[in-house]
This record gives structure tokens, sequence and C-alpha cells, in this order.
């Protein structure tokens, strides 16, 4: 118990920090894509919905405290780990590696939304228009943690998460 | 009680959703005071600060290719710098030669030198203008300092120039002061040395002498500059003169043709007037 929650705390503070200073210069339209969103996201899935808000609430802090702009992260996050936890499966759900995947995606398109949702209604620097902070944003952001959680579910996630 | 522990247990993820995010509008809320504005000053700081640490390893891992950019930009603009230099020198050269008073209005055709080859013995000029500008076998090469040569070959567009510094090539020369007589040659080696032959050791001439053609040649026209006389060695019968040239080969760009002297009656009379014995002397001379 204790191992796999320093395990995740360490992967979390990783994706944090590759977040923060690597991801983030990686703009598409002013869109980067978010590694921390899809570990929330995945920690929801696997552990639950209290766990993933909880683990939330701690990236969001830490990623918070690397940009600088703790608040709005820390709700961020939070409900990102909120609303993908409606896509927990749990252990005993006798689930296949390709529906627990499945889920996993979905909650990484909700997680997404979700988040840049309210950042969005929290933080608008640029003074761009809603529509298009939600919408196209909102979609973008979507489609490129949805391809970063494909990639890392084949690459990590489904090992890491599943121990 | 009972009902609301279990309405507690029943909703625990609704509330641990309140309380977290009462804290986070709680923190958006009181963001501006002193230790929340401290602690994100103190992220954005050290943001800052690792990105400008992997902004400049990026700039390193990227030095090798601006490098090779500037390297070409440098290359195009040395290239570019050293065209205009040598129009601007030629350009320069060829107004002085047209300026020159001794050429101007008197038929001499302008040309530039574009190949050239230098051995010790052998030295060859190869010039834009040939028969089609006028150039003729034979005529005298020369530049505002003095003289250059002789054409010995013409095409249509290009002619060949003997130069003085060539074995084969010989003219008569006279001083300006003395009037000593001699013949220009050149037995290789330096290209800004010649030699004067057939110099009696009676002639008055003296070192520092400008040495000039003379009317006796046939074919360069009389008063070129062809060189001074720097050293001067008594032989048996004649001197040994050594003089330096007056033209710089090294630095031969534009120089100008003389029209060709014509005067075959003053030959014809000096052929039957003169024993056949001494025309040996003057025909290697030209």
């Amino acid at each position: 118990m204790t191992r796999s929650f320093t395990l995740l705390l360490g992967l979390l503070a990783v994706s944090c920090l590759i977040q923060v200073f690597g991801l983030s210069r990686l703009t598409l339209f002013g869109v980067s894509p978010d590694i921390v969103t899809t570990f929330v996201a995945a920690i929801s899935v696997y552990t639950g919905q209290r766990t993933g808000m909880t683990y939330g609430f701690a990236a969001g802090l830490l990623s918070g405290l690397l940009s600088g702009n703790i608040g709005i992260s820390l709700l961020t996050r939070t409900i990102e780990g909120f609303i993908s936890g409606y896509c927990h499966v749990p252990e005993n759900s006798h689930a296949t590696m390709t529906q627990k995947s499945r889920m996993l995606y979905l909650a990484i398109v909700l997680a997404s939304f979700f988040g840049n949702l309210v950042f969005s209604l929290f933080n608008n620097p640029l003074g761009e228009s809603l529509f298009y902070r939600i919408i196209i944003s909102g979609a973008l952001t979507c489609m490129m943690n949805l391809l970063l959680g494909i990639a890392l579910n084949k690459l990590i996630l489904r090992k890491t998460l599943s121990e | 009680m009972q009902k609301f522990f279990n309405f507690l247990l029943k909703h625990n993820a609704y509330l641990l959703l309140l309380l977290y995010c009462s804290i986070a509008v709680l923190v958006i809320r009181f963001e501006q005071d002193d230790l929340l504005s401290k602690i994100r000053s103190g992220g954005t700081e050290l943001q800052a600060s690792v990105n400008d640490k992997i902004t400049s390893y990026g700039y390193l891992f990227n030095l090798r290719k601006e490098n090779e950019r500037l390297m070409k930009i440098n290359a195009e603009l040395l290239s570019k710098l050293l065209r205009h230099q040598t129009a601007l020198h030629d350009e320069k050269n060829r107004i002085a030669m047209l300026s020159d008073s001794t050429t101007g209005g008197s038929g001499y055709i302008t040309a530039r030198v574009i190949d050239r080859k230098f051995s010790s013995r052998e030295n060859m000029l190869l010039i834009d203008a040939g028969r089609k500008k006028g150039i003729r076998r034979d005529m005298t090469v020369l530049t505002p300092q003095g003289l250059v040569g002789r054409v010995v070959f013409v095409s249509d567009n290009y002619a060949k120039v003997m130069p003085a510094i060539h074995s084969d090539f010989k003219v008569s020369v006279s001083s300006d002061r003395s009037n000593a007589l001699g013949i220009l040659s050149w037995n290789g080696g330096a290209e800004h040395l010649a030699a004067i032959e057939h110099v009696p050791i009676s002639s008055p001439l003296k070192k520092g002498e400008m040495m000039l053609t003379t009317d006796f040649s046939t074919f360069s026209p009389r008063g070129i500059p062809v060189g001074r006389v720097i050293r001067i060695k008594p032989d048996k019968l004649f001197y040994n003169i050594d003089i330096q040239l007056a033209v710089d080969f090294s630095s031969l760009t534009y120089v100008l043709v003389a029209p060709l002297k014509k005067d075959p009656e003053k030959f014809e009379a000096f052929n039957e007037e003169l024993p056949q014995e001494q025309t040996g002397i003057i025909n290697p001379v030209d």
C-alpha cells in the first residue's frame, strides 16, 4: 500500500516536472498535451474516484507551485480526478484489459475537457473568446491528451497501475 | 445522527470534492496575500531559471547549425566584397589608362588580361581583344607605366601577348639621358628584372637612367618606358646591365594595345643599303 502510494506520488511528481518544463513547450494552436491530466485520470480509473481526486489535488498543488498558479491548478486537477473517477474500473470487475483501456481513454477525454473548461473559466490571460477556449482548445486538448494517454498506456501505465 | 453519518459515507466523494474545491477557491481568493504571493513568485522564479537553463542548452545544441549558417553568410558576403573590390580596382585601372595623356585619342585599344602563364623561362599573356577589335600580330602592348610586350597570335576575340619577360623577347632600347643604345632581353628568373645587352663600355650610361624603346624596333613605338637601370657591371667589350622593369607583371589587369607601326618603306630602304651580315644584328631585335 505504502509502496504503491510512494510510486504513484513519485510518478505524479515526475509527470508534473515533465509537464511544466517540457511538454508545455510543445504547443499546437496554443494548446499543449498534458501528461498530469493523463496520470490523474489513470489513477482515478484504476484506484477510484476519491483516491483519484486526492492525487489530483496533490498534482495540482505540485504543478501550481512549479508554475506559480496554485489556486487554479488545484481546482482543475481536483475536478479532473473527480470526473475521471466516474470511469473507475474496480479490481474485482473482471473487465478485460481492452475494456479497462477504453475506460481509461474515456476518462482522459472527460478529464481533459472538464479540466480545460474550468481552467478557461478562471484563467484567460490572452482575452480569447470563451467559445474558442472551451470548444476549439478543449477539443484539441482532448485529442492531444488522448494520443498521449494511448502512448503512455502502451508503454507504462498498464503495467505500473495494474500492480 | 445515524442518517447523517450514512449520508456522509454515501456521498463522501462529493464532500471530498467540496473540501478540495473550497481549499482551491480559498487559495485563488487569497493568492495575492503575502505568503501565497511569495510561494507563487518562488515557483515562477524556479520555472524561469529552469527554462533559462533548458533554453541555453537548446542554444548550445543549435550552435553548430547557427555557425554553419553564419559561415555561409560570411562566404557570400566575402565573395560579394571581393567582386566589388575587383570591379573597383579594374575600373580604377581602366580610368587611369584612358585618362593617360600619351594614349588619348591615338587609336590605342584597351584590353583586359584574362589569363597568364608564368614560368621561369616562358611567360605568356592572353588579352580579351582580338581581330574583331582591330588587334593585329606584332602590335605593342603597354600600360601607362611602360612596355608590356608584343602580340604574337590573334584570334577573333583574343590575342596572345609575348611579354618582355619572355626569353625570346627582344627590343631595342635607349637611355633617356645619355641615349646609350642596347637590346632588352630577359634570361629567366625574377619577373621584375631584365637585362640590357650590347651596351659598349665606352657608353656614358649611368645607374638610375630610364630605358625607353627606340625607333629601331620593328613593332614598338618610340619612347615607351621599359625600366630603370639598377646595376652596371663592365665586361670585356660590353656592360652587363640589369634594369628594374617599369611594369609590374604580377598585377597586370588592363593593358593598351598600340596601333601597328607601318613603315615598309623604311625597312625596304634599310635592307637594301646595309650589308647582309649587319642585318643579323637588327633582325633578332625586331
